[in-house]
This record gives structure tokens, C-alpha cells and sequence, in this order.
């Protein structure tokens, strides 16, 4: 027979409407093919439904007192024993490990159809208290365990998650020491570039006090006074001329502090013609420098101006000079 | 198990010696029960089932020897009709069973009936209701669908 066959067939095989002759053609083919064997079992369940249909009956005691009988009587035991000794077995077999998986697996398999063709038997029979209350106390030695073995991994779950707690904590607190480095660092930066953005300008102004300590310490500078046009306070420069005389030295004193967004600005004035001499600012006595740069000799230039400008300078004067000096 | 022994054999004596063969047989035999092939209860209903279709059929061979008797069958109850008390404990047997095979439609669950309760061949029951042991088959497959649909999936034991 093919599987097209026996799927044919299987309907009246399961209803048991077949003869004896196809009967057993279906079950060897089922014995090898796994595919049809698992749409029977779908089947096979069902015709349960038709079984369990009938008028339920108890069946009388002698039924059971006959087939013990029988069992008691037979020659070769083997798996034979009482539905209760079958139970106890399936018990055991359940809370020890075995030895072989396969062996294992074969009694119990055959220990478990033993108990469960027990307990349909017992059920159906509807009889003996005394065997189902060792059931019962099989049921609950079995739930005992179970209950014990529960109550172990709940213990380890307990103490896995006490564990992660800690993990957690510690974590968080890492987090934390995290947090306060960072924000150190942070600060520490900000300080750096500040003591940097001092030092450039620190820098800035030893550079221009050497040339200050250089120029009044060279012979040959050239100094020259600068007074005010019209008196104003003590307001007075200096220029110191290098040896060179390509460049000098521009020192102011007293001269007002600026509002942001000024700069004075010197001029060297040469008959009509007025030069840039560079832009400074004042610090808080009054004091500015500027070097300048003398496009060529210092002896063209006859006076020196210094004015208001905004800040980055102007092209030529804008406001009314501060300081107006021969040069 | 016993009760659809009896249900089928309507004989309490034969009902209850197919009850014991059956278990003394799956005592002796429990290896041979395979997982694979379905449930326990199914499977111990199995045997119960052809154990007393097999019974039947020895029956109907020797009536059929002896005489010209029809089967019996659930709609043929042959001696239920001298004795009202058990004519009429066989009549509420069947509007019980009717009432369970309601869900399948009338033309299976008749062939339902004359295979499983009945212990019919498939072609005794082409040759009786007349129909195409195709058609005979095909239906029997179909009522075994609709039943596994009221059922449900199978479930663990």
C-alpha cells in the first residue's frame, strides 16, 4: 500500500470497518512512514470522542477480580504487577536518575503505559478506595518534591538577584565617581585655557618690556620727549628711535583710560603727509606702548600725534588729538 | 472501556470478557505502545474497539452459519423489542449517542454509526446503504475530521 492508499483508507481504519487482510496492510505501512503515521495520531484521537459517547457503565467487581486472576495465573510475569505496584514503580522512576537514558526512557515508557493504563482502569472500574488513596499519596510524595526542588531554585533566584543588586549599586556608583571626574576634568580644562589665553598675553608684554629694557639699556637709542601741544594733565610720551633707526619705541604716560571699543592711534606727520604709527591701549595708570615702524628715516617726520580711534585703528584721524608732540 | 464493549456486544458477559483480554494484553504487551502513534487512552480504546468488532463479526459468521438473522445494529436492536424495560433503556442509548454525533452531518454520521458501534466493513455498508465504497471511504474520513475539529489539538498526558 502507498500513502495515497492508506490516506484513503485511514477513515475506515480508525472506525475499525476494515478487514483483517487491509487492517494489516495499513498498519505496516504506517510502521514505516512517519508522515502518515502522524496524521493517524490526529485521527486516532478523535475516534476517542466516539468512544467516550456511549453510555458510561460501571463495570461490575468480578471484572476486575477476574483479570487478576488471570494476571496471577499467568507464567511469565514480566512487566505483570497490581495497578498499585505499578504506580509506586512509575513514582520512583520519576524522582531517580538513570543510569542509561535508553533504558531509562524504555522502562519508563512501559511504566508510565502501566500507571496510565492503571489509572484508566481504576477510573473506569470506579473501585477500590484503598488504591486510589495510595494515588493520591504517590501524587502528593511526588508534589513534595517537586514543591522542594521549587523551593531551591526560587532560593537561587533570590540570591542571584540579591547579586545583581549589588552589581547594580556598584555600577551606579561608578556612575557616579564617573560623573564628578568628568565634571573635574572639565574644570581643570577650562582652567587651562584660561592660564594658556594669560600666558599669551603675559608673553605679549614681556616681549614688549624687553624691548623697552633693550631700547633705555642700547647706546645710540634716540630718545626723544614728546610734550603735549596744549597742556593736558600730565599726559607725555616718549619715543625711543633704535640704533637702526628703522623702528622705535612709542611710551605713553598718563593718558585717560579708554571706553571698550577705543584705541588710541599715533600718527607721524611730515609736512602735509600723515603716517600710521600703530594703535595701543592703556593700562590702568595710564601707561600704553607701541612700536613704530619707520617707513624711511625718522628724520622726515617732524611731530607725533595720537588720537581717539575705534578699535583696530582708522586710516587717517577721526577725532581731536590727545597729544600732539615735536618729534 | 467497559462501557463500550458493552455498548457494542450488548452482552454483559462478552462485554466484560473483552474488558479483561484487553488490559490483560496491554499488561503483557506494553512495549509495544509507541508514542508516536497517539494517545494512551486512544490507543487502549483501539484495542478494546477491534477486540469487540472482531467479536461481532465471529457472531454474524455464525448467525449467518445458523440463520438469515440481520446483523445487529444500532437501529436493528434484535432483542431489545421482547423486554420494554431495556427496549427502552436502548432507545435513550441511541438518542444519547445521536445527541453526541450530532455534529457530524447525517450521511456520516450514519456510516459512523454502522462501522464503529455497528462493527461493519466499509463494504457491508457500501452493499447496505447502497452507496460507492469510495464515497463510503471518503465520508468516514470526513466525519473523522469534523470530530477532530470538536476535539481540538490532542493534548499531553
Amino acid at each position: 500500500m502507498d500513502c495515497r492508499e492508506v490516506e484513503e483508507s485511514y477513515g475506515a481504519y480508525l472506525l475499525g470497518a476494515l478487514e483483517k487482510r487491509d487492517r494489516e496492510k495499513v498498519e505496516a505501512h504506517i510502521a514505516r512512514c512517519a508522515s502518515c503515521s502522524v496524521e493517524l495520531r490526529e485521527d486516532a484521537h478523535a475516534v476517542t470522542y466516539l468512544a467516550n459517547a456511549v453510555p458510561q457503565v460501571v463495570a461490575p467487581a468480578r471484572v476486575k477480580a477476574g483479570l487478576m486472576a488471570r494476571i496471577d495465573a499467568a507464567p511469565d510475569k514480566g512487566l505483570l504487577e497490581s495497578p498499585a505496584a505499578s504506580l509506586r514503580r512509575l513514582g520512583a522512576a520519576l524522582v531517580r536518575p538513570s543510569w542509561t537514558m535508553a533504558g531509562a526512557y524504555a522502562g519508563a515508557t512501559a511504566a508510565a503505559v502501566i500507571a496510565i493504563v492503571s489509572i484508566v482502569w481504576l477510573n473506569d472500574l470506579a473501585g477500590d478506595t484503598q488504591v486510589l488513596q495510595r494515588q493520591a499519596e504517590i501524587r502528593a510524595q511526588q508534589s513534595d518534591v517537586a514543591m522542594a526542588n521549587v523551593e531551591q531554585r526560587l532560593d537561587e533566584v533570590e540570591s542571584t538577584q540579591s547579586e545583581m543588586a549589588q552589581k547594580v549599586e556598584t555600577v551606579a556608583n561608578v556612575g557616579t565617581r564617573l560623573d564628578a571626574v568628568i565634571a573635574e576634568q572639565t574644570a581643570l580644562a577650562s582652567q587651562v585655557q584660561t592660564v594658556s589665553t594669560s600666558g599669551t598675553e603675559i608673553m605679549g608684554m614681556l616681549k614688549e618690556a624687553r624691548y623697552l629694557t633693550y631700547m633705555a639699556a642700547a647706546p645710540d637709542t634716540a630718545v626723544n620727549m614728546i610734550g603735549p601741544e596744549e597742556p593736558a594733565g600730565q599726559t607725555r610720551g616718549m619715543m625711543l628711535i633704535a640704533p637702526s633707526r628703522t623702528w622705535g619705541l612709542l611710551a605713553v604716560l598718563e593718558l585717560p583710560p579708554l571706553p571698550e571699543g577705543k584705541v588710541y592711534q599715533a600718527w607721524l606727520i611730515d609736512g602735509n603727509e600723515i603716517v600710521n604709527a600703530g594703535v595701543f591701549v592703556v593700562d590702568e595708570t595710564g601707561y600704553g606702548q607701541t612700536i613704530v615702524h619707520f617707513v624711511g628715516s625718522p628724520d622726515r617726520f617732524e611731530n607725533i600725534g595720537i588720537t581717539v580711534e575705534p578699535k583696530g585703528g582708522s586710516p587717517f584721524p577721526t577725532s581731536e588729538t590727545v597729544l600732539l608732540g615735536d618729534f | 472501556m467497559y462501557s463500550l464493549a458493552l455498548h457494542i456486544l450488548r452482552d454483559p458477559g462478552a462485554a466484560e470478557e473483552a474488558t479483561q483480554d484487553t488490559f490483560f494484553n496491554v499488561w503483557r504487551r506494553a512495549e509495544s505502545y509507541r508514542s508516536g502513534k497517539g494517545t494512551v487512552a486512544a490507543w487502549l480504546f483501539s484495542i478494546l474497539h477491534h477486540r469487540a468488532v472482531d467479536e461481532i463479526r465471529r457472531r454474524k459468521r455464525r448467525e449467518q452459519n445458523q440463520s438469515d438473522k440481520d446483523p445487529m445494529t444500532l437501529d436493528n436492536p434484535a432483542d431489545d423489542t421482547t423486554d420494554p424495560v431495556r427496549y427502552t433503556s436502548a432507545q435513550f442509548d441511541r438518542v444519547r449517542i445521536k445527541g453526541a454525533l450530532q455534529v457530524l452531518r447525517p450521511e456520516q454520521r450514519e456510516i459512523v454509526e454502522l462501522a464503529y458501534y455497528g462493527g461493519l466493513t466499509h463494504t457491508e455498508i457500501s452493499d447496505r446503504l447502497g452507496q460507492p465504497l469510495g464515497t463510503v471511504k471518503t465520508r468516514m474520513r470526513l466525519a473523522l475530521r469534523r470530530l477532530r475539529e470538536v476535539i481540538g489539538p490532542e493534548t499531553l498526558e
